[in-house]
């Protein structure tokens, strides 16, 4: 009894892992192949179109809507797939912060609004209708402008959180390692710069998650927005990159072994 | 050359060999036993042999010779190879941790977003 326990739950665990890993890998290649369809069915729509505008009789302006219709398609299940794709890499370092969680919610909503524009697009059947559908998803992916700037300064905190709660959690099993020698100069110099590290740390990420909260884009130029984060990103790496060495160092030279 | 000939080249040389009667005998028996072929082997092969006899010796004589110019051949005594002592080295467990912080990308926008024409109408779009 006790081994079928142990077969039904080695079966479930292996099952429940490669359904979240295709999971994962399964957006990534629907992005690349729905790509490769864009750039096909793009090359295809630009001389149909020019077809049509040289030439604009009916059977050219059915052939260059069917080539459009096609190429929205791809081009939204692409835009789906790849706001998917941040997302799960936004959720694989498994941290819980607002500006995070905040960013999944928004990519999730703005994938579905993408599948659902896919399959709305498979109904275009004159030129009016892309006319119509072109300029509604205009307003709508100048809305997502904002919350995709968001998600993508969230991608790089998650993982900064991560490396962040990793290095709390190797603090935290060397202080009792450390109590023989806790009162040696070095160590305690060691231990000292290991909190105030962190505190500056911990500082740096609130600083850029506020920052990209209250981003506004019609007062600030995304790109401008990306390099100061950028900067603040690289900042916050160097500190922890210090911490998690002298982490190391208290642990390979103050540590009996 | 003929057997006779032979024979008195030889006794010119050496007069005294009359005096041998085994050297008679020997010129008696063996002169007339030479039949034309095996004089002219003689007549070409004694040459060649001597010839190939000269050079022999004297390639022998040179190699000893060499062997007197040359200094003795002098190999070193192997150098004592001197094996490290092995010091267990500890690597902390945390060194993964600060490989992943070094290899993180801190450029915005990462990944980037695709290129695509969102105006895409067979007619002129209002702003």
């Amino acid at each position: 009894m006790k081994k079928l326990f142990l077969v039904i739950f080695a079966a479930i665990f292996i099952f429940s892992a490669s359904v979240a890993l295709a999971q994962t890998t399964t957006y990534l290649s629907d992005y690349n192949f729905q790509l490769d369809q864009y750039r096909q069915n793009y090359a295809e729509y630009t001389n149909f179109k020019k077809d049509y505008d040289d030439r604009p009789t009916l059977n050219n302006e059915q052939k260059a809507i069917l080539s459009a219709k096609q190429t929205i398609i791809s081009r939204e299940l692409a835009w789906a797939n790849f706001y998917l794709v941040l997302s799960e890499s936004i959720s694989k370092p498994g941290v819980t912060y607002p500006v995070i969680n905040e960013a999944t919610t928004d990519l999730t909503g703005i994938a579905n609004y993408h599948f659902g524009q896919a399959g709305k697009a498979g109904n275009i059947a004159t030129r009016a209708d892309l006319t119509s559908f072109t300029q509604e998803e205009l307003t709508v992916l100048a809305s997502h402008r904002l919350p995709v700037t968001q998600s993508q300064v969230a991608n790089k905190l998650a993982q900064l959180i991560k490396f962040q709660i990793d290095a709390k959690i190797a603090y935290d099993s060397l202080v009792p390692k450390l109590e023989a020698v806790k009162n040696e100069v070095v160590v305690k110099n060691g231990l000292d710069q290991v909190q105030t590290y962190s505190a500056q740390i911990n500082g740096q990420i609130e600083a850029l998650a506020k920052k990209t909260t209250d981003f506004n884009l019609d007062e600030s130029n995304q790109n401008q927005f990306y390099a100061t984060a950028s900067e603040a990103l690289r900042g916050i790496r160097s500190l922890q990159n210090r911490l998690v060495a002298v982490i190391i160092d208290l642990d390979t030279n103050y540590v009996r072994h | 050359m003929s057997g006779t000939k032979v024979k008195n080249f030889l006794l010119n040389l050496y007069p005294e060999l009359t005096r041998f009667q085994r050297f008679n005998q020997i010129t008696a028996t063996v002169i007339p036993t030479l039949t034309p072929r095996l004089k002219k082997i003689m007549r070409w092969g004694l040459p060649l042999v001597t010839i190939l006899f000269v050079l022999l010796l004297g390639t022998a004589i040179g190699s000893w010779l060499l062997g007197l110019f040359f200094p003795e051949k002098i190999t070193p005594t192997p150098i004592e190879f001197i094996a490290p002592t092995v010091t267990p080295s500890y690597q902390s467990p945390f060194l993964p941790l600060k490989r992943s912080i070094e290899e993180f990308n801190p450029a915005l926008p990462d990944p980037l977003p695709p290129v695509f024409d969102d105006q895409i109408s067979l007619e002129p779009l209002s702003e």
